[in-house]
């Protein structure tokens, strides 16, 4: 089975515990705390490159699981470029502008997604991790 | 020259620092500033540590308070000079009269600088600014050629501030009419000008739509580069062929014209992005720093190195960037 076929065959209700694990783990450690603007708020994540799609939201200051078909905003984009932008390493716009990030439904939550990523200072090893990616 | 940096918020503003900007400016949570973005922009408590880690690295932090203060709310665009003050700005960008003359009475030894939202492209308008305000610098808007930028500077005591890189918009600095037409909001009076609650993206038949308040202003196929969603940018049917109808989406670039801006005295050189991330701000500052550096060390053998260009081109908007105003040769 190749990867890109992976996602269709497993459901996404089994794929966003993962994701939100590891944003939680973020949460955690204290990187990426979910700002008051993002709680009730729901989000779909499509890993373009890996077929998979993950829902999530956000509540009492915690990422859980969500529905992926009634998420409010949708964000694309390969999974390279996600663990770039979790890691303050790219640009949004850039990545949009270069069509390699795409967004649908409610923007003005995906500008506050955004600008929360944005704001955040990632801690030192990680951005030095992020570093050894290559960086576009 | 001067490099002055933007940021959105403090992880910008110490990626900029950190880069070799010399100054950096950024805005309030609120419409006094013309980035006024959901998310974006600094609380006091931010501004506090931003103007400290700035201050211990030597550098300067400048407040944009540069939106026109609405009817029966001037209250706010005080408030912001007040804060500004208090926080300890080092210069306040400003545009409208009526907030550079209570920043002027209220505040006699702040310095102010003019933005470029206040529209002064001749040395009359600048000189009256100074003489009404004491401005100490103005920033230009993005109409002038290099020769008509030498000429006002001979006639001016006031430091001029020109861009250097970042996107374009056609409006007569602040005042859009087509934004107003689509959203009601434009830069002068709402700090944006299309606003993200009227953005739309949507999936058509393999292609992307975007929609501002409803109005389709365009249409990109699967690898075309995208703009930002401003109806000046969009593409429309004029005459039966589809086009961008006003404008390309399209990037200053001044790179390769740094040893003349100097030469003829300009003093601050100012990339545009409060809106962008703290990567897009290490990288394109770090590349101007070069660039200054070396426009300064050898003006005479100075040449903007193929990676400068590669890196800035990454960042644009728009699949060219331009010089502009600045270099127009049928004018
Ligand atoms: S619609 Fe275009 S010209 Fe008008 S303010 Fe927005 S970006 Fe500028």
């Amino acid at each position: 089975m190749s990867v890109a076929t992976f996602g269709a065959v497993v459901p996404p209700a089994l794929l966003s515990p993962p994701l939100c694990a590891v944003l939680e783990l973020a949460r955690l450690g204290r990187w990426l705390q979910p700002p008051a603007e993002l709680e009730g708020r729901s989000v779909a994540l499509t890993l373009t490159d890996l077929g998979l799609r993950h829902g999530l939201c956000c509540r009492d200051g915690r990422f859980r699981p969500h529905g992926v078909a009634d998420a409010e905003l949708s964000l694309s984009a390969s999974l390279a470029d996600v663990l770039l932008l979790l890691a303050g390493q790219v640009d949004a716009d850039t990545l949009f502008f270069q069509r390699r990030l795409a967004i649908a439904g409610d923007t003005e939550l995906g500008l506050v997604v955004k600008n929360w990523l944005d704001a955040q200072e990632r801690p030192a090893w990680l951005t030095r991790l992020a570093a050894r990616w290559s960086p576009m | 020259m001067e490099l002055i940096a933007p940021a959105g918020n403090l992880a910008a503003l110490k990626a900029a620092v950190l880069a070799g900007a010399d100054a950096v400016y950024l805005g309030l949570k609120n419409a006094t500033n013309a980035r006024n973005f959901a998310g974006l922009n600094f609380t006091e408590a931010d501004i506090a540590q931003g103007v400290a880690f700035a201050r211990q690295h030597g550098r300067q932090v400048l407040f944009a308070i540069n939106t026109f203060a609405q009817p029966g709310r001037a209250q706010e665009w005080r408030a912001a000079v007040d804060a500004a003050c208090r926080l300890g700005a080092d210069a306040l960008i400003l545009a409208d009269p009526g907030v550079l003359a209570y920043a002027r009475q209220r505040y006699p030894q702040q310095r102010l600088h003019l933005s470029v939202q206040g529209s002064a492209t001749h040395a009359d308008a600048i000189e009256l600014m100074r003489e009404q305000f004491g401005i100490q610098r103005v920033v230009l808007p993005r109409v002038l050629t290099v020769t008509d930028i030498a000429r006002l500077i001979e006639k001016t005591t006031v430091e001029v501030e020109v861009f250097g890189f970042g996107s374009l918009c056609v409006m007569a600095e602040g005042r859009c009419l087509l934004s107003s037409f689509a959203t009601g909001d434009s830069p002068n009076n709402r700090g944006v000008c299309s606003p993200a609650h009227a953005v739309r993206w949507q999936p058509r038949d393999g292609q992307m739509e975007a929609r501002l308040n409803g109005l389709l202003i365009d249409r990109y196929a699967p690898d075309e580069p995208a703009g930002y969603p401003t109806l000046c940018k969009g593409r429309f049917m004029v005459e039966g062929r589809r086009d961008h109808a006003l404008e390309e989406p399209t990037s200053l670039n001044a790179l390769s014209l740094l040893p003349r801006l100097a030469a003829i005295g300009v003093r601050a050189i100012k990339i545009e992005g409060r809106q962008r991330s703290p990567a897009y701000v290490a990288q394109v500052v770090a590349t101007l720093r070069a660039a200054l550096d070396a426009a300064q060390a050898a003006p005479a053998r100075y040449q903007p190195q193929p990676d400068w260009q590669h890196t800035l081109a990454r960042h644009a908007e728009g699949s060219q960037t331009t010089q502009g105003a600045f270099d127009r040769p049928w004018k």
